[in-house]
């Protein structure tokens, strides 16, 4: 990975969270970003994956894990940053290739919306301990229901949409005014979202606390 | 749709972008934080932030309120609502981090209930899960494989303590900020002692089919569920995922897709190669990783404690032992580490007991097998059979070491000497006669490691009777199809090969490849390394287009199997940037290819590596072909001194790499030294590897051509005949070095001009090189010489063919990408001097060869000289002197060859011009910083005297000329054996002399006996015996003798 070198005055002030630090670092560093990034897009995606859909989802994920960042030497935060675009991307070819291999592989077939509740949080990763499939449904959803309400209103969206209503990428990316590849970015970003708020003990069962 | 695909933006819409970004962070912080519980949820504590999420709780950075100091508390998930079994796992969890004592496993300090929340106080460590400090640090891989042997250590001690984690992944190791691993979250841990106690409530706990544990890092025996298979080797197939996610920054399956098909690659599908991945990742490397990630517990390393060992046994370049330890590889080792005797044999007697320990894991793993599985009893059995068959080899072999190969460091025996690999080697071929009468293939293995451990050393003869007896042994008692017996033949080839015994080697590599494509395939790796051999084979029989396309569809498949930075990759990268860019003399793409080999030696395989050191060694020999001699000499020197240190003085790739440097002093004019290393080169070639071998034959040869510059011509045509003798001999006829001999000869032949000669072996070398490459730029020196010997012999209709030939390959030269001054020039060259004269094209030849001049560097003086040539042929006299001037102003006084072309030249011009007195000064100034630079009586102050008194002589100034003759010819008689031609010649040069001064009886003398004694010398039918004889005709001549003038002019060659 070629070297790109951050002010590190700035670098130490959006560590420290200075959102306009960071904000002026994002600015001076975009155009070796995107040299750095262009050819990483596969060319059959980059009809429906922009360099711009990639750069504002890495810089939103920048702003989030900004506190994560520990300045190290020269052109980390650069690399940070490369390493955050190169997961969104992955995270959304992934996505695409497996739309095209099957449409619906990566997410659980919609039989009904309790099923669908039960994949997604499968697919996020939970594990359930109660032996009864149905009440893992019941559970499953009302958790996931909570966090969904939680989220902000365009990962709402894109998980409402695509995984419990099952609509096709096409359909989302359409009502959201994105392509298909930040719609695939933004949902894997969601469903990071999700996964957080449903490891938090208080908010799983609502009638804790 | 709004498909943003242009990605140039405008600072403003760049800004807009970036603002989108900040206000989504922004919703989904808000909305996240809403989910932090209140700061004083744990009674005595106060919660500070959340630090972690896992499947079974959070874990936050708390203050202990009453001491103040800092703590982790992990929060199970579930609270009040928290089953039976969950509650059980927490209680595990704490009964086992209470139990479990070790500087790199979190302590557990408290835990209780509270709120309905259950927890547990932990150490806090300040640091980043293994994970994300990978991404913030850029470690190689050494640094990567000893963070990595650190993480293993604290799993070893709760193996130790019976306690599996079966849940390692890099989020529960977290590496503190001095570097150190603390493994964190015991709560899917399993005890041992519980499991086998307390079956029934471990049933309870893992209820078959349900998956506890991170699906990227669980083992094939978690995720089908076979609870009865966890044991320490599950967290052994974890850390090999986490070492290689730590190395790749991905995962040995394809995570995409369903669950099912996530959990059905980790249980059949094979690992991706982790070098595939990441190209630096090496082969040993790869094999300990793929050795934690077998599907069989039993195919694993057995434990965290010997992953960990093998590990630091790479790190320390000891063989490892996930390799099956053959005795070759592991003496090779050896061999290639160790320096000193003392720890040779130290580390020899650590051989022989590993092989103990090896053997008995695998005696005892059969054991255990056999009282495991009932329907595994067969295939126990069959390991065990295997386990002693193999065991009593290993305690032959092993007696062997000890009793036989390590005698010779026993003290009673070295008596206080500094013993040395070579002398154990040296011991052990002794002993090994008849040292195993039943056991032949042990015998044969043994022999195999030490031929092999001598071609390492480079004592390649002392190998040969080794290499050879293995392979018959094999052949005798496996078959010729073995892979051991096809093992043996590729060994004995690539000896053959370095022996120089190519005939040999040849036919044996066509068998031992056509056997392993059919016993091993295609694509296996031994069959790869035979197909190098058999390349480089081709070359040296001369089948070039063979060779070329072997050696590529070699690296190609080696590039695709092994990856970029495969030792055995590099290897062949190396070869094809030799043979294939080298030979067509795309040097400047050659340096490239070199340079990148050479960077990733260094990675892989270190800086010490002989490997890295070649590779070093050829850069600069690429950078010494583009004249670039100062960053080539920088480099040289590096690589001799890894040289000297690693191989040794004498061993045959330093001889190469002194070869190559004496090539460089040889363009940098320091003639004398080059001469000098290419003696030393000879010398130590003819001890070490014998008179005929390559390496010794090729400095002979490299000697021969210096001796040619310094006009040393009979000297140089002796060697060039008796190394093109043993080339035909050795190589026969069509061998490249033979083609080489051969130009040389006829070099020599024309500097004597014998051309009917030079023709002859200009000819033949053609005609090798033609067959070898088709017309090539390899060529154009067979060519050019030829085209000069057909000239000289008036026959320049004949040379037409061969000199449009030559105009084109040099114009292709010229004009290719990889192009350069030396190219350029040799074009231009060509354009000025190419025969027959009407091929010649002086006015483009000016603008080439101002195009070379330019491109060159100020003390280049061969591109100064043509363009010199090419302004006295466009009518520029005085440019062309001014130009002569300069360029002989770089060539060193010691420069015997260019310095007369130039002057010669120079003189020419000037007479032309009227300005003699300008041209005798010409070669007073020669002659004048020639007896400051040498000994008095040095050959090249006597070619000064006689080069200036011929000028003289034209001149007709026989008084000042002659005493400076008769000074030539008394440095010469002194200097130079009685035969030597060029007493004849001096002579003879003085017989002119004086018959221009009217002395017809002094000079008759002199130039009856100069003639005769350059008949008798090896110059006879040369141009200087016909001078001789013209000379005698001319005073009879004079004399007023017609008859007797006549009797000498019908002597003269081509006179009817």
């Amino acid at each position: 990975m070629k070297s790109i070198p951050a002010p590190a005055d700035l670098v130490q002030k959006a560590a420290a969270g200075d959102q306009a630090a960071l904000t002026s670092l994002f600015e001076q560093l975009d155009p070796a970003l995107r040299d750095s990034l262009r050819n990483d897009i596969p060319q059959r995606w980059r009809s429906v994956l922009g360099l711009d859909d990639l750069m504002q989802e890495t810089y939103t994920d920048a702003f989030l894990d900004i506190v994560d960042f520990t300045p190290r030497q020269d052109g980390s935060f650069a690399r940070w940053l490369i390493t955050i675009a190169k997961h969104n991307l992955i995270n959304a070819v992934q996505s695409l290739e497996a739309e095209k291999r099957g449409g619906k592989r990566r997410r659980v077939e919609p039989e009904g919306q309790d099923d669908s509740f039960l994949g997604l949080y499968e697919l996020l990763g939970g594990t359930t301990t109660t032996p009864s499939r149905q009440a893992a449904r019941h559970e499953a959803r009302e958790a996931l229901e909570q966090a969904i309400e939680q989220l902000p209103p365009d990962y709402r969206l894109v998980v409402r949409m695509y995984d419990i209503e099952g609509h096709p990428v096409e359909d989302v990316s359409q009502t959201m005014k994105r392509s298909p590849g930040a719609v695939f970015m933004l949902r894997a970003r969601a469903h990071r979202a999700l996964r957080k708020l449903l490891g938090v003990p208080l908010k799983y069962f609502s009638d804790f606390a | 749709m709004d498909q943003r695909t242009n990605d140039s933006l405008s600072a403003r819409s760049r800004l807009e972008l970036i603002e989108a970004a900040r206000e989504s962070a922004g919703q989904l912080s808000a909305a996240l934080l809403g989910s932090r519980p209140p700061p004083d949820l744990l009674p005595g504590f106060e919660l500070v932030r959340e630090l972690h999420r896992g499947g079974q709780g959070v874990v936050y950075r708390a203050t202990h309120k009453r001491t103040g100091r800092d703590v982790a508390i992990k929060v199970v998930r579930g609270g009040p609502f928290l089953g039976p079994q969950d509650k059980a796992r927490f209680e595990r969890e704490v009964h086992i981090l209470g139990h479990l004592k070790h500087s790199n496993i979190v302590t557990i300090h408290d835990s209780g209930t509270a709120a309905g929340c259950h927890y547990f106080v932990m150490d806090y460590i300040s640091g980043k899960a293994l994970d994300l400090h990978m991404v913030c640090h850029d470690l190689s891989i050494a640094e990567t494989l000893r963070l990595f042997s650190k993480i293993c250590k604290p799993i070893n001690a709760a193996h130790l303590r019976g306690v599996i984690h079966r849940d390692l992944k890099p989020s529960n190791i977290l590496i503190d900020e001095s570097g150190e691993p603390h493994i964190l979250d015991f709560g899917l841990a399993k005890a041992d002692c519980e499991a086998i106690s307390d079956a029934a409530r471990w049933q309870a706990i893992t209820v078959t089919g349900q998956f506890f544990g991170s699906v990227p890092w669980a083992s094939p025996e978690q995720v089908s569920g076979a609870r009865d298979q966890i044991d320490l080797r599950t967290d052994v197939y974890s850390l090999g995922v986490i070492l290689y996610h730590m190395l790749t920054q991905r995962f040995p399956y394809f995570l995409a897709g369903s669950m099912r098909d996530v959990l059905s690659n980790i249980l059949e599908i094979e690992p991706i190669r982790p070098s595939t991945v990441r190209k630096d990742i090496d082969g040993e490397v790869e094999t300990i990783i793929l050795k934690c990630l077998a599907k069989e517990p039993d195919r694993r390393y057995q434990s965290a404690a010997a992953l960990a060992e093998d590990i630091n046994r790479y790190l320390t370049h000891q063989p490892i032992t996930a390799r099956a330890p053959t005795t070759v590889y592991q003496l090779k080792k050896l061999v290639e580490r160790n320096k000193l005797p003392f720890a040779f044999v130290a580390t020899l007697f650590g051989l022989v007991l590993g092989f103990g320990v090896w053997m008995s894991v695998l005696y005892g793993r059969a054991e255990v097998d056999q009282t495991r599985a009932a329907n595994a009893e067969r295939q126990a059995e069959h390991q065990r059979a295997e386990a002693v068959r193999e065991a009593e080899t290993v305690k032959a072999i092993n007696e062997f070491l000890v009793n036989d190969l390590l005698a010779a460091a026993q003290p009673e025996v070295a008596q206080g000497s500094n013993i040395t690999v070579e002398d154990v080697l040296k011991s052990a071929s002794e002993r090994i006669e008849g040292a195993f009468p039943n056991r032949p293939l042990t015998e044969a293995a043994i022999r195999s490691a030490i031929g092999q451990s001598y071609v390492s050393l480079g004592l390649y003869s002392s190998a040969e009777p080794h290499l050879r007896t293995a392979q018959t042994i094999r052949t005798r008692e496996l078959g010729k199809e073995h892979p051991d017996t096809l093992r043996s033949e590729s060994m004995l080839v690539d000896l053959l090969c370095r022996l120089g015994q190519y005939t040999e080697a040849d036919r044996l590599s066509e068998e031992t490849l056509e056997l392993m494509r059919d016993v091993l395939g295609e694509e296996h790796i031994e069959t790869l390394q035979a197909a190098h051999q058999r390349a480089r084979m081709h070359w040296h029989a001369g089948r070039v287009p063979e060779a070329e396309r072997l050696l590529e569809d070699t690296l190609e498949r080696r590039r695709r199997i092994l990856g970029d930075q495969h030792p055995d990759t590099l290897h062949s990268l190396t070869e094809w940037g030799s043979i294939t860019l080298m030979g067509r003399k795309e040097t400047a793409k050659a340096e490239q290819t070199f340079r990148e080999a050479l960077e990733s030696c260094v990675r892989v395989l270190g800086d010490n590596h002989p490997q890295t050191l070649k590779a070093a060694g050829l850069v600069a020999y690429t950078l010494c072909s583009q004249r670039k001699f100062a960053a080539a000499e920088e480099m040289f020197q590096q690589s001799l001194e890894g040289h000297r240190r690693v191989l040794g003085a004498d061993h045959p790739d330093t001889l190469v790499l002194k070869w190559r440097i004496a090539k460089l002093r040889q363009g940098q004019a320091r003639l004398q030294e080059a001469i000098d290393l290419f003696r030393e080169v000879m010398e130590v070639g003819r001890r070490v590897l014998g008179a005929e071998h390559p390496v010794t034959l090729q400095a002979l040869e490299a000697l021969g051509h210096m001796l040619l510059l310094k006009g040393a011509y009979p000297e140089a045509l002796a060697i060039h005949r008796q190394t093109l003798e043993i080339h035909r001999r050795r190589y026969g006829i069509g061998g490249g070095a033979t083609q080489h001999s051969l130009d040389c000869l006829g070099m020599v032949l024309l500097r004597l001009g014998r051309y009917a000669e030079a023709e002859a072996r200009f000819r033949e070398a053609y005609a090798i090189m033609y067959d070898r490459m088709g017309n090539c730029e390899a060529a154009v020196g067979s060519l050019r010489g030829l085209i000069r010997a057909l000239a000289a012999q008036g026959r320049q209709e004949e040379a037409r063919p061969f000199a449009e030939e030559l105009l084109r390959l040099h114009r292709e030269g010229a004009e290719g990408a990889d192009t350069d001054a030396y190219r350029v020039n040799c074009y231009a060259r060509a354009l000025l001097t190419v025969e027959p004269a009407d091929l010649r094209n002086p006015e483009h030849g000016l603008e080439v060869a101002q195009r070379a001049f330019t491109m060159s560097s100020d003390d280049y003086h061969y591109n100064r000289y043509t363009l010199a040539l090419a302004h006295e042929m466009n009518g520029e006299p005085e440019k062309a002197v001014a130009m002569l001037r300069r360029a002989l102003a770089h060539v060193p006084i010691e420069v015997s060859e260019e310095r007369n072309e130039y002057e010669t030249t120079l003189v020419g011009l000037l007479e032309r011009m009227g300005d003699v007195e300008g041209a005798e000064q010409i070669y007073r100034d020669t002659l004048a910083k020639r007896r400051e630079h040498f000994p008095e009586g040095h050959g090249d102050i006597a070619s000064s005297l006689e080069d200036l008194c011929v000028t003289l002589i034209r001149h007709g100034k026989h008084a000042e000329a002659e005493p400076l003759l008769w000074e030539c010819l008394e440095i010469r008689q002194e200097a130079l054996p009685e035969e030597h031609w060029q007493i004849g010649h001096t002579m003879s040069v003085l017989g002119a002399l004086t018959t221009g001064q009217v002395r017809f009886k002094d000079a008759e003398p002199l130039l009856i006996e100069g003639y005769t004694r350059l008949l008798d010398s090896p110059m006879a039918y040369s141009n200087q015996t016909q001078q001789a004889l013209e000379r005698i005709e001319s005073l009879y001549q004079t004399w007023g003798d017609p008859d007797r003038a006549l009797t000498y002019r019908e002597m003269l060659p081509g006179t009817d």
